[in-house]
């Protein structure tokens, strides 16, 4: 599967949300969209999946116009939104199974939602009452109907927002299980997650694309705009030259982590993490790129 | 289709988990079963202690069981479309499947809800007739009821309030607004209106469904067609994307309009502009409710020989009617008044074809200036009523019922003779009994239809025709020959009651007030007539009683009643029999020219009373007629217009009409009888009898005013409680 994004504009009543987006995403492949609140991410997903409409650009699914063809593509489509409720009266079986109805599935569904079941590892909690689970098991039932039919893109928002790590990592690996054959698109807060399984990334801001590419070169544009230093108590750092990452309390002052166009050189200048670079993107206004993510 | 069906079976597997879904279905369920008794307890007369049959339980709970039905099911409709908004589900929901489908799937499986419960409460509501009530239920009867009054209805309302749903996209609003569409129907007297209760009060015993069951499947046909409209346009404008109510139309036009959606709106929304404008049954013609008429004195009608012929599957009626006027050549034209239902075919005049001009209820026949003119009309056509709920005249399967004043027999306006000759024939099925005006003459069968010949001579041309499968028994009431028409149903009923005893003992106690019976050459004929028209009637020699007063429940035994309610009633019930006979004197045999108060009403109420008072319990009787007229009489003229009836013209039309006719009404048939009593009063029991008993011998075939009247008794407006 190819999709295809040109020129795509987006903007509530004053709010201009999606900017001159153009992106192109090839099977198979994981991405990560990562961007501050605000930026567009899951703007730019419902539209992905055909449930919001915008004003100009086009998005092509195989060359064919998306909302064209909407109804073939959601037979193709996995998805799970940032803020949703599941149908709180129904146990995970149930639901779970009457998702793969409404997903059209009839032969062997039994299978396939048991497979589901499994593979998001709410095998425990199948009799439960939806209503009674907790937030990151019913994360698991959303993930799980997400990909009842197979899909070839899987579009999640969010899916690891408020878990603890463990389960954070128990998902991650779901997702790069499942990536071989697909397209897999997920937003998130935490560049952990993005580091350890996606192959691309794509860094939203204000409705922008400022980076859109493999997470190395992210971080290779970062070197040299990373440093450490530390500054005794009475001092003061400069807080309009420098993006603070971190300040670490020490026994004569603060260690602070900086970011910045320009590092001086008292500073003891150290390699990017993923996350230094995306800070440092963000800092590098105005920066629309295009640049398409391809394994 | 196998998608469609894995749906359904999908969305009702997890319907019936929900537990507003089961409350839902308990409620309709313990409310229509509520309604069993609704019927017979009720507080209008006609139904209060109906027998219970098939017809009473079944008509009374489907009743109640189409209100819930119609209410709960709304509800649910929207409160089922609107779970994915409210739940924040919809989201997901949408990413795996179109959502019209999956509205069609829930819309139907709330439908094939309302199957389940119409027909569990039908079966619940079976089973407690047969066991617990102990009256063997009739299954069909049953199965018609629940389906036309609960099912229909119920289905209506589910895509009813769904479409208002899409349309409106608010839970709280279109469920507000269902409900105000709800009350309306069920609060109106039009019958076009009615989608969610009957017209009818009850389904005849005696007369089958249909006189009124057509107004109910019309009007669940319109509004079949409206509902389906209001979906398709909610499907169009359902919301999509998060967009608003015109961006979403556009989109929706775009993408899921397809020609069969386009062509099947369009049928329905003409369809129920057709079906609304071009409404069959109902008159709308002023001149059937206006008893003012002014005759044409320059003609009179001496001959009337109608000949009709009844098709009873097609409700209609094929007639050629000569007429006979002398008239004093003064004038070229006759006005005729006619049923709007009727269609002119052809008319004759002195033997040569005339044109004339048919203006739906008058009908203008150009004659020459002749001193003798013969017309000939003939027509077709079915008979209209001024409202679903009374009947002035239906033709049906089971019974005909065609009073003079819905126009059946094209009257002229003109004056009568002092007497008026009508020979007529009139053809109908075999197996109905027709009981014509006057003297039957003969009766012929020709294949599966008989011709019943009549001859009457009457001061009016108030005639009409009653047909039913009645049993007919002569009755002696001293020289007068009563015939008496009654269903075979309700020969048990009459029998126990000894009714014929009661109608016997009236004839004789006018014959001995006031006078023999007007004519020794035909008999008195008193003939049942279905509930759709309540109370009675009388003209020419017939008098109809309304079918519910040979079918109550419990036969009162008037020396040792129990229940209080039940002499109630079967005092209600003779009261109206003694009533309508009493005017074969007062009305038919001597005719008070009304100038109000003087009535026949007023002396058809007093000898109603007088009768009463010779058989019932005195102080019963007194509650029951002279303390309740006084009653009414006393509310009337306390009221605002009554003492104020110049401001009455300003006043609109319609709510003049009503003022004017409700006072009228509490004049000629509650004042006048109070006017009598004081005469009563004034003159002594023993002499006012013997001055209505000359009155009656004297003025027989007559009219008499009420000057005349006063003068007679020799009492004064004063004297009898008048200004
Ligand atoms: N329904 C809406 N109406 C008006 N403005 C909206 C609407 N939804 C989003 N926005 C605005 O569009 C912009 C992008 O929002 P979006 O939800 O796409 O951000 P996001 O990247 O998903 O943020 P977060 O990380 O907080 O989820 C924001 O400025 C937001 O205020
Ligand atoms: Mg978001
Ligand atoms: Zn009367």
């Amino acid at each position: 599967m190819r999709i295809e994004i040109n020129n795509l504009n987006k903007s509530y009543k004053n709010v201009k949300a999606l900017e001159d987006i153009n992106l192109e995403f090839e099977t198979p492949s994981i991405v990560g969209l990562i961007g501050p609140n605000g930026a567009g991410k899951t703007t730019l997903m419902r539209i992905l999946v055909g449930q919001l409409l915008f004003e100009c650009g086009s998005i092509t699914v195989d060359k064919k116009d998306i909302l064209k063809d909407i109804n073939n593509f959601k037979k193709k489509l996995g998805y799970l939104p940032q803020d949703y409720e599941l149908y709180n009266e129904l146990n995970v079986e149930e639901f779970i199974d009457y998702m793969a109805c409404l997903k059209g599935i009839h032969t062997n569904r039994k299978s396939i939602v048991n497979e589901c079941i499994e593979k998001t590892n709410i095998t425990n909690k199948r009799k439960a009452k939806i209503k009674s689970l907790s937030g990151g098991q019913k994360q698991r039932v959303g993930i799980a109907q997400a990909l009842l039919n197979d899909p070839e893109i899987l579009i999640v928002d969010e899916p690891t927002a408020g878990l603890d790590p463990e389960e954070r990592i128990k998902f991650r690996n779901i997702f790069s299980q499942q990536a071989n054959k697909k397209i897999v698109i997920l937003s998130t807060h935490i560049i952990d997650d993005v580091e350890s399984i996606c192959n691309k990334i794509i860094v939203l801001n204000k409705g922008k694309v400022i980076y859109a590419g493999n997470p190395t070169k992210l971080i290779k544009e970062a070197v040299n705009h990373v440093g450490i230093i530390e500054i005794p108590f009475e001092d003061k750092i400069d807080e309009s030259k420098f993006k603070i990452i971190s300040a670490k309390l020490t026994e004569n002052g603060y260690q602070y982590r900086v970011v910045a166009e320009n590092i001086p050189d008292n500073f003891e200048k150290v390699s990017p993490s993923l996350e230094d670079a995306y800070i440092y993107s963000m800092q590098k206004k105005d920066k629309s790129v295009k640049i398409k993510v391809k394994s | 289709m196998k998608k469609g069906i894995l749906l359904l079976k999908n969305e009702l597997r997890i319907f019936f988990k929900n537990k507003i879904v089961l409350a839902s279905i308990f409620l309709i369920i313990l409310v229509t079963i509520a309604g069993i008794n609704s019927i017979e307890n009720s507080n209008e007369m006609s139904l209060h202690g109906l027998m219970k049959s098939s017809v009473t339980v079944a008509f009374g709970s489907a009743k109640y069981g189409s209100m819930i039905g119609a209410f709960v099911l709304s509800f649910l409709t929207i409160f089922t479309l609107n779970k994915d908004k409210r739940k924040k589900s919809e989201e997901i929901i949408n990413s795996c499947t179109n959502s019209t489908t999956l509205i069609s799937v829930r819309l139907i499986s709330i439908i094939i809800l309302a199957v389940i419960v119409s027909f569990v409460s039908m079966l619940l509501v079976f089973f407690t007739q047969k066991l617990i009530i102990g009256i063997e239920p009739n299954f069909s009867v049953y199965l018609y009821t629940f389906s036309l009054m609960m099912l229909w209805t119920s289905a209506i309302s589910v895509l009813l309030s769904a479409g208002l749903y899409l349309i409106i996209d608010s839970f709280d609003i279109s469920f507000l607004i269902s409900i105000i569409i709800f009350f309306t129907s069920i609060s109106s007297s039009n019958y076009l209106l009615k989608w969610v209760t009957p017209s009818a009060t009850v389904f005849s015993d005696f007369g089958g469904f249909s006189p009124s069951g057509k107004f109910i499947v019309y009007s669940k046909l319109l509004w079949t067609v409206i509902s389906i409209s209001i979906f398709i346009i909610g499907i169009l404008f359902k919301r999509k994307c998060s967009e608003g109510l015109l961006k979403s139309f556009r989109l929706n036009t775009k993408t899921s309009l397809n020609k069969l959606t386009v062509l099947v709106l369009i049928i329905c929304l003409t369809g129920s502009i057709v079906l609304y404008t071009k409404e069959p049954y109902i008159s709308n013609s002023s001149l059937l409710a206006d008893n003012n008429l002014i005759n044409n004195e320059e003609f009179a009608l001496y001959e009337i020989n109608p000949e009709i012929s009844f098709d009873t599957v097609k409700s209609s009626l094929t007639a050629t009617v000569n007429y006979k006027f002398s008239s004093t050549g003064k004038e070229d034209s006759i006005n005729f008044i006619k049923n709007d239902g009727l269609k002119v075919l052809k008319i004759k005049v002195n033997g040569y074809d005339t044109p004339f001009k048919d203006e739906n209820d008058m009908l203008k026949v150009p004659v020459p200036k002749d001193k003798d003119i013969s017309i000939q009309i003939c027509y077709e056509g079915n008979i209209k009523n001024l409202s679903a709920g009374s009947f002035a005249g239906y033709i049906d399967k089971e019974s005909i019922y065609l009073l003079e004043n819905s126009y059946w027999l094209i009257a002229p306006v003109t004056t009568p003779n002092d007497f008026i000759y009508s020979y007529g024939k009139i053809t109908a099925p075999a197996d109905l009994c027709v009981v014509p005006p006057g003297k039957l003459e003969n009766v012929t069968k020709s294949g599966d239809t008989k011709t019943w010949q009549y001859s009457i001579k009457t001061n009016s041309i108030e005639l009409g025709v009653f047909a039913g499968k009645y049993k007919k028994e002569v009755l002696n009431a001293g020289d007068v020959n009563v015939e008496f028409y009654y269903s075979p149903k309700h020969e048990k009923y009459i029998n126990d009651t000894n009714m014929q005893n009661y109608i016997c003992d009236i004839v004789s106690f006018y014959e001995e007030s006031f006078g023999s019976y007007y004519t020794t050459e035909y008999p008195l004929k008193i003939v049942e007539t279905s509930i759709y028209k309540t109370g009675g009637h009388s003209s020419a020699n017939v008098v109809t009683v309304s079918e519910y007063m040979f079918n109550r429940n419990e036969v009162c035994n008037i020396d040792n009643y129990e229940n209080p309610y039940t002499l109630d009633t079967f005092m209600h019930d003779i009261e109206i029999i003694a009533h309508e006979i009493s005017h074969q004197w007062w009305g038919t045999g001597v005719n008070a020219a009304s100038e109000c108060p003087w009535s026949n009403e007023g002396l058809a109420n007093y000898s109603a009373y007088k009768y009463l008072c010779k058989d019932f319990p005195e102080e019963i009787v007194f509650g029951f007629t002279v303390s309740s007229w006084q009653w009414y009489v006393n509310k009337i003229e306390k009221g605002y217009y009554f003492n104020h009836q110049d401001e009455l013209n300003n006043l609109k039309s319609d709510l003049k009409y009503g003022l004017e006719m409700e006072m009228k009404k509490a004049a000629l048939y509650y004042k006048m009888p109070l006017c009598l009593i004081e005469g009563e009063k004034k003159l002594g029991e023993e002499n006012f009898l013997n001055v209505l008993y000359n009155i009656y011998t004297n003025y027989t075939n007559k009219n008499i005013s009420f000057n005349e009247f006063l003068n007679t008794a020799n009492l004064s407006k004063e004297d009898i409680g008048l200004e």
